[in-house]
Formats: structure tokens, C-alpha cells, sequence
């Protein structure tokens, strides 16, 4: 089997082109073995008709289908849904669990309807996560308020022959970073650097105060005005502030 | 027009951070940017001389920090964490199906609080039947005590004189509560078997 591969930067593991097939691989990718990562490329797990299946196996009563379910989506709802509104770890592990709790309990009411399973999967993630956000009463990216609206949002229909899940996961992880980016493009550009390069990159702390021309003492101070000026400008975005 | 007349420009752009990166820091940013520091490195407890609520706040902003870094950086759930929640999720219920279920225990549940309640509204009756048993009984009583009760009856013997067609009705009714609060009061003696 081809393994496909790319350069470093020309895609992120996490962020590849879902569903595509195999032989498709090194046509978009190319083939090169130099330094490189194996992309997580996801397999499509099964057919909209083996997935209605399990999913009237499952409302049956039929355990087996329903962790079947649970074990294709799960990650999905874990690492686009819950983990990046979470920002937490363990918090977002004990969502996942919470929701796969609700399933169990819910699953007889669940109309099959295309695109299939997911959407419904992720609003019930999304209602737990607005529940341990509000219990929580942490300060984080993400607010509760912020979950209702995706909620009701709704599904976006996506068009057939285009796994929902992989559409629904890219654009839940975009609507994340955008927030992120938004608030980041608000702030002074010295501020958005010195977030971007110690928090987001993770960088050491003399590194950064290196790149920003400053002593880390004094970048220590920086970093604490970027913070508290960048939750601001997370605070000042709300819909009311976005309408015309 | 007047300078301060004049519409003030729609305010676009980024608004000014305050303050500017180059302002010099207070004591107390200083401080806060410390604890920040220390909470960032990993490092657990206020330094000593450093105030609890600078701390706690630093903890705060790193919280934060990590929620934006679990926005751009998605990351796994290993397998064996996920299966564990997976098999926990399954084992809670014994059927995945679980809802005509509990809809069935709803409905048993209710329909035997239903029927006792039927039950108890039966009993009341028979009990309230007997009502009239215990009526003859505290005449009985009464009888027993040499006591008559004062039965229901015409307030014609209260107005000898006659009724007039108009006029006398508050002093009428007066005369009618007091004769038949005697009556009551007479009648409870009777029942508690005073003579």
C-alpha cells in the first residue's frame, strides 16, 4: 500500500483531505520521502447504508452496533467538538463521556435522515459542553453563549456524496481558530506575537523575548498585557456587535 | 458648527490597547506577569511574598491560555481512554433502547399510585358513610346526659309580633344569630355529654 506522505507544512497531521481514496493519495500529495509526517488521513468507515443499519441495529437494542457508532464518531466529536471548546483535557474526556451516556439513553428517538448519525451526535456533544461550560464558570475561549448559537445553527447541508462528519468536523475547527484569530487581529500586532510564539507555539519563554527585541523579564509583562487585552477583545465580540 | 458639534468619526479599527506594550509596568503588573510567568512554567504555589489573589489570577490566565492553545491544536483521544468510555456508556444500561422502557416504568409507577389513591377515596367514603352512625351515637350521648339537641327549624317562633314588610331587618338577623348560637352552643354541650 502507498503510504502517503508530504513535507512538513504543506498539511498538519489532524488536517487533511477527508475520505479520500487511497489511490488519490500521492496524486494530491506527491510521493517524496524527505522529511516528513504521515498524514492521519481518515478511511471513510462505512457506506450511508451500513451506517443506517447499525443505526436501526442499535435502536434494536443491539450494543455491539451502537460502540460501533460510538468507536467511528467518537474521536471526531472529541477532537473538533468538545477538546477545542473545552480546552481541557479531562474535561473534554468526561464530555465525550457524558454524551456517550445521553446517546445510550436517547438512541430510540434518533430519526435517521441524511447525511446520517453525526449531526445529531455533535448537538448532543454540544449541549454537554454548554452544560459543563456553564458549571464550570471558567473563563475561556469559548462561552456557553457561544455553544447555543452553534447549536442552533443547526447542521449545514452538505451535499451528497460528502461525508457530513468531515464537513462538520473542518468547520467546527475552523469556527474555533477563527474566533481565536479574530480576537488575536484586534490587538496590538506586538501582543498577538508574543501569544502566538509562547502560547500557541509553545515556544521558550527566552526565545520569544529574543524574536520581540525585549529582556524576559520585560516580556513577561508584555505576555500578561497581551492576555488581559486579547480576553477583552474576545469579550468586546458578541452578535449583537457583529450585526449591521 | 462647533468642533464638539461635529459627528465624531465611526470608530474603526482595532480599539487601543491600554496600556501600550512599551508603557512601563506598574508594581502591580509586575507582579501579576511573575505569577503568570510561574503558572505558564508549570510551577505549582504563589512565590512566597506574592499575594494569593495575584496567583489565583495568574492560574486563571493559564486556564485560558491552554483553551486557546486546544483551539489551534486539536488533539486525540488515545484508544484506550475512549473504548473505557465506550464500554462504561454501553454497560450503564442494559438495553441501548432504554427509553419504552422507562416510559413502561412511568406508566406502572403512576397507575399503582393511581389505584391506591382510588383505594384511599374509597375507604373515605365508607368511612364518611358511617357518618350518620356517629350522628345517633352523640344523640345518644345527649340523651343519655338528659339533653335534648336543637334541631333545624323555623325562626317564625322568634318573631312573635310578627314580621313587618319593611324596615327591623339588621335587628331581625341579630335576633336570629343569637337565638341559633345559642342553639349550637347548647347542642356541643349535649354532644360532650354535659348536662
Amino acid at each position: 500500500m502507498e503510504v502517503a506522505i508530504s513535507r512538513v507544512g504543506d498539511i498538519g497531521v489532524g488536517d487533511p483531505h477527508p475520505f479520500l481514496p487511497w489511490e488519490a493519495l500521492p496524486e494530491v500529495f506527491g510521493t517524496a520521502r524527505r522529511t516528513c509526517i504521515v498524514l492521519a488521513v481518515k478511511v471513510r468507515p462505512f457506506s450511508p447504508e451500513t451506517e443506517q443499519a447499525l443505526v436501526a441495529r442499535a435502536q434494536g437494542g443491539d450494543r455491539a452496533a451502537l460502540g460501533e457508532l460510538l468507536s467511528q464518531f467518537g474521536p471526531t466529536l472529541f477532537r473538533s467538538v468538545l477538546y477545542p471548546r473545552l480546552g481541557d483535557v479531562t474535561v473534554a474526556e468526561q464530555a465525550l463521556g457524558d454524551t456517550y451516556a445521553r446517546v445510550v439513553e436517547r438512541i430510540g428517538t434518533f430519526e435517521w435522515q441524511y447525511p446520517g448519525i453525526y449531526p445529531w451526535l455533535r448537538m448532543i456533544a454540544l449541549h454537554v459542553a454548554i452544560d459543563l461550560l456553564r458549571a464550570r464558570r471558567r473563563e475561556l475561549l469559548f462561552e456557553p453563549e457561544d455553544l447555543q448559537r452553534e447549536a442552533e445553527d443547526g447542521p449545514t447541508p452538505s451535499s451528497p456524496g460528502d461525508p457530513a462528519s468531515a464537513l462538520m468536523e473542518r468547520r467546527d475547527l475552523d469556527a474555533a481558530r477563527a474566533k481565536l484569530e479574530h480576537g488575536l487581529s484586534q490587538i496590538h500586532p506586538r501582543y498577538a506575537s508574543a501569544i502566538r510564539l509562547r502560547i500557541l507555539e509553545e515556544r521558550p519563554r527566552e526565545e520569544v523575548a529574543v524574536a520581540l527585541g525585549v529582556s524576559s523579564s520585560t516580556f513577561d509583562v508584555i505576555l500578561h498585557r497581551a492576555m488581559a487585552a486579547l480576553r477583552k477583545a474576545i469579550a468586546r465580540v458578541s452578535p449583537e456587535s457583529e450585526e449591521p | 458648527m462647533s468642533p464638539t458639534d461635529r459627528p465624531k468619526p465611526p470608530n474603526v479599527g482595532p480599539p487601543p490597547d491600554a496600556p501600550d506594550p512599551d508603557d512601563p509596568p506598574s508594581e502591580e503588573e509586575i507582579r501579576a506577569a511573575d505569577a503568570l510567568r510561574r503558572v505558564l512554567d508549570g510551577k505549582r504555589g504563589p512565590r512566597e511574598g506574592v499575594d494569593s489573589a495575584a496567583h489565583r489570577e495568574a492560574e486563571r490566565a493559564g486556564e485560558w491560555a491552554q483553551s486557546l492553545r486546544a483551539a489551534t491544536s486539536p488533539r486525540e483521544i488515545s484508544s484506550e481512554r475512549h473504548q473505557q468510555l465506550i464500554d462504561r456508556a454501553l454497560a450503564t444500561s442494559p438495553k441501548a433502547t432504554s427509553r419504552p422502557r422507562t416510559g413502561k416504568v412511568a406508566y406502572v409507577a403512576f397507575g399503582g399510585v393511581a389505584g391506591l389513591l382510588a383505594m384511599a377515596a374509597a375507604v373515605a367514603l365508607v368511612v364518611r358513610g358511617t357518618a350518620p352512625e356517629r350522628a345517633m351515637s352523640a344523640k345518644a350521648t345527649a340523651e343519655r346526659a338528659g339533653a335534648t339537641l336543637a334541631l333545624s327549624r323555623s325562626t317564625a317562633e322568634l318573631f312573635p309580633e310578627g314580621i313587618p314588610r319593611s324596615g327591623g331587618t339588621s335587628d331581625r338577623v341579630d335576633r336570629i344569630a343569637y337565638a341559633r348560637a345559642q342553639d349550637y352552643r347548647q347542642n356541643r354541650f349535649a354532644r360532650w355529654g354535659a348536662p
